[in-house]
């Protein structure tokens, strides 16, 4: 178990160290990312 | 699209920057206010971080601040006009899960771009007061360091780079962080004169592209952190206002009157009510004329009336918490002050300051709150009183700078706080104030070094009053002197141990004052008692402050005689005098009194003193000086509601009178006990106010019980005093007058047997 621990780190380690590589703000981002799901989920169903 | 794309575009931004930063010594171009923000998402977010960048490098003044998605214009339809431009803002897939990722770029125009907005333009004015306080408001609730500084737009660009520094930012983290938080405040800063970065830092990021991205990312978290703060603070029930929106007066200040033992009056004459929540502009109203109560007060109880009243309010300002002031209203707790930050932080601060000072005291305060709280021990206490002090010192700064702002707009609230008490000033050489060291805080409210702008002269603290300054020459103010401002009169000082080592400084006019008082002369003549009058009167002469001085003595003793046969039913007729007032060979006045009567205190002595002022101004204004530097006599004792009235007097007289005749001796009593008796009856009316009325009242009263000439010269040989001449003729005593008494007391009978038919009949 705690091997697995050690390889695999938690989530939210992963999220701050991508965080700081990106030069993102994470609630920026989600805020983002669910305005153009939304606008292609949007552009789909037209399509369709 | 792929990350290495996205990347390989910040590059091409971070070249426009490092091209501005050459320019402009800033990532933009000077005056664009206030930081762009998505105006189409529900969520009011403002672009950071690498967006933030980029918005920066598309460098085009835009008055708008709003920023839509291409999603957004889509959605709403929105027409885009001829050449708008759009910036690429950069978003992640897939990141939430923490598993792979990819990233992608979306065009956003800003609203003067789009045909459909062209009326709305929110053209943001930055480089207000307003502004600056916010961003002071921000520094100061995060912990940086600006108490007490003047928030210009220099030193809050300065005072986030120290904080910056202090949060362990590299250089450019710093400066980055500083740069965010001028454009998020809406502040202007002249990057012309002090570029953010030198040429070799410049050179440095121009082979390390990513530096700049990484130290903005360092300056988007402390910046988020503050922002974060601060709605925090607000959420906690503080005043909510959006940072664009200009700040309401004294925004998070809440005052709690709790009790006063007098009426606090409100600016419309009505009362302060006990556990009313003030908040804001009212809450500072409030402490406005609390503070114009103290001085108000405090100059009474110098006038003898009145003493100092306690109150207790709660305060909170922001994050600050001080919990109950108590506060002795007239003691000059607030200082003095002009203005309230003043005023309060000496009395919020001083005494967790003397706890972090004084061991002895924390002993005893731990002794009495380890009871309550047993973890209490000396290092908790001195870390809380630390942290209470910082942010106490911090909050006080917001305060005085909202305060000088209020004001500005308020000159009548200015005017009220401007008003000062009357206090007292003293001299002590530089030799002795290095002796004394610190002065008590309690009652020394300022120590400066005297500017030799008056002319002041020195007098002992114990000696200004037994010789007037026109028999000695006064020493003038030494200019290395420092002048000490204090709450206490020279005896107070004196009884404090200052009697050798501070002088009073009287101003010029004060000097002159009094020289002109010491050529007062008063002449007093005492008389005796009216019963047994002295046979030579008992002379005395005073002149000047003594003069006065004797008023005051005759007044409170006046008082204290007319209270005590009140109080304590103990009657004694007092003493004869005249008093007459003269100026050199001029007489000013006189009058004559009876001590005891209550006359003197309640009228006698203001019409003499105001004699003084009628006479000379300069005499009246002797007077007043006095008046301020004197112990007042026994205050309080001479106050008019203290003193019986005269109708008061004569019914408690007329009572006594009723209970002296229900004990009239026997028929075979001694000559003395009947002169006491009658002597008793007559001595209880204030009409006989001379020997010669007392006497000839004694001799009437003997009358009217029918006794005989003969036992009346009996028994007024019991006062050597008495006036023989007075005694009733033959003839006058004889038998038709005592047939008159006689009748008169048949009618009184008469009238009596009367009135208790009538009362029969009405049963």
């Amino acid at each position: 178990m705690d091997k697995t621990a050690k390889e695999m780190p938690p989530v939210e380690e992963i999220l701050r160290q991508q965080e700081e590589e990106l030069c993102i703000d994470l609630e920026e981002n989600a805020i983002l990312a669910a305005e153009f799901r939304q606008a292609e989920a949007a552009t789909k169903a037209g399509e369709s | 699209m792929a990350a290495k794309d996205v990347y390989a575009s910040r590059d091409e931004v971070t070249k426009v920057l490092i091209e501005n930063l050459r320019t402009y010594g800033n990532l933009e171009p000077p005056g664009d206010y206030g930081r762009p923000y998505n105006g189409g998402t529900r969520t009011y977010y403002q672009f950071s971080c690498a967006n933030y960048l980029r918005m920066e490098a598309a460098s085009r003044a835009h008055r708008d601040n709003r920023w839509f998605s291409d999603a957004t214009i889509a959605e709403k339809s929105y027409t885009l006009k001829d050449g708008a431009k759009p910036v690429e803002i950069e978003y992640w897939y897939g990141i939430e899960n923490g598993q792979g990722f990819d990233g992608s770029l979306r065009r956003f125009y800003n609203a003067e771009d789009i045909l459909e907005l062209e009326n709305t333009l929110e053209s943001v004015i930055g480089d207000q007061d307003s502004d600056r306080a916010y961003a002071q408001g921000l520094l100061l609730d995060n912990g940086a360091a600006i108490a007490g500084i003047e928030p210009n737009n220099e030193n809050l660009y300065h005072g986030m780079r120290e904080y910056a520094r202090e949060q362990g930012l590299n250089p450019i983290g710093e400066k980055m962080s500083a740069q965010l938080f001028m454009k998020t405040c809406k502040l202007s800063y002249d990057y012309a004169q002090d570029p953010l970065f030198t040429e070799e830092e410049l050179q440095h990021m121009e082979s390390n592209p990513k530096i700049l991205f990484y130290g903005m990312k360092q300056a988007n978290n402390l910046m988020k952190g503050m922002l974060e703060a601060e709605t925090r603070q607000k959420q906690q029930g503080q005043e909510n206002q959006m940072p664009d929106q200009p700040a309401r007066p004294f925004a998070g200040l809440s005052v709690m009157p709790l009790y006063s033992d007098i009426p606090i009056p409100g600016p419309d004459g009505k009362a302060y009510v006990d556990r009313e929540i003030l908040q804001g502009e009212a809450a500072y109203g409030f402490l406005v004329q609390l503070n114009a109560l103290d001085k108000e007060r405090f100059d009474a109880i110098q006038r003898g009336e009145g003493k100092a009243a306690m109150a207790e309010l709660l305060f909170s300002y922001g994050s600050y918490d001080n919990g109950p002031v108590p506060l002795k209203i007239g003691s000059l707790e607030l200082r003095n002050k002009e203005s309230i930050q003043e005023a309060l932080s000496y009395k919020l601060m001083n005494f967790r300051q003397s706890l972090l000072a004084d061991a002895e005291l924390r002993k005893t305060y731990l002794h009495f709150n380890q009871i309550g709280t047993p973890s209490l021990n000396e290092n908790k206490l001195l870390t809380e009183c630390r942290q209470q002090l910082k942010e106490c010192e911090k909050v006080m700064a917001r305060f005085a700078w909202e305060e000088k702002r209020y004001c500005r707009e308020h000159p009548e609230i200015q005017a009220i706080n401007e008003r000062k008490a009357r206090t007292y000033r003293y001299a002590c050489t530089k030799e002795m104030k290095e002796k004394l060291g610190e002065f008590p805080q309690a009652f020394v409210l300022n120590v400066t070094p005297a500017d030799g702008k008056e002319n002041l002269y020195l007098d002992g603290l114990d000696q200004w009053e037994t010789a007037t300054p026109a028999m000695r020459k006064l020493n003038p103010m030494p200019a290395n002197a420092y002048l000490i401002e204090t709450t206490r009169r020279p005896d107070q000082l004196a009884m404090d141990g200052y009697a050798r080592k501070l002088q009073i400084a009287f101003t010029l006019a004060e000097v002159e004052a009094m020289e002109q008082l010491s050529k007062l002369q008063l002449h007093s003549e005492n008389h005796g008692p009216v019963d047994r009058p002295f046979a030579v009167p008992v002379i005395e002469d005073y002149s000047g402050m003594a003069a006065i001085r004797h008023l005051q003595k005759e007044r409170a003793g006046d008082a204290r005689y007319a209270r005590r046969w009140q109080e304590t039913g103990a009657f004694r007729r007092g003493y004869r005098k005249d008093v007459s007032l003269s100026l050199e060979d001029k007489k000013l006045g006189a009058c004559s009194y009876e001590e005891g009567q209550g006359r003197f205190a309640q009228e006698q002595y203001q019409k003499m003193t105001e004699l003084l002022g009628k006479e000379d101004l300069r005499l009246q204004a002797g007077y007043q000086v006095f008046q301020r530097y004197a112990e007042p006599e026994r205050s309080g004792e001479y106050k008019v509601g203290n003193i019986p009235s005269p109708e008061k007097r004569q019914a408690y007289l007329e009572a006594q009178q009723a209970a002296i005749r229900e004990h009239r001796p026997g028929e075979k009593a001694k000559s003395r006990e009947w002169y006491e008796y009658y002597a008793s009856l007559a001595l209880r009316d204030d009409r006989n106010d001379t020997p010669e009325k007392f006497q000839r009242a004694v001799i009437g009263e003997m009358q009217k019980d029918g006794i005989s000439n003969r036992k009346i010269e009996g028994i007024i040989k019991q006062n050597k005093a008495f006036d023989k001449a007075l005694l009733p003729t033959k003839k006058a005593a004889g038998k038709k007058h005592q047939a008159i008494i006689i009748e008169e007391k048949e009618q009184q009978q008469a009238k009596g047997k009367g009135r208790m038919l009538s009362m029969r009949q009405n049963r």
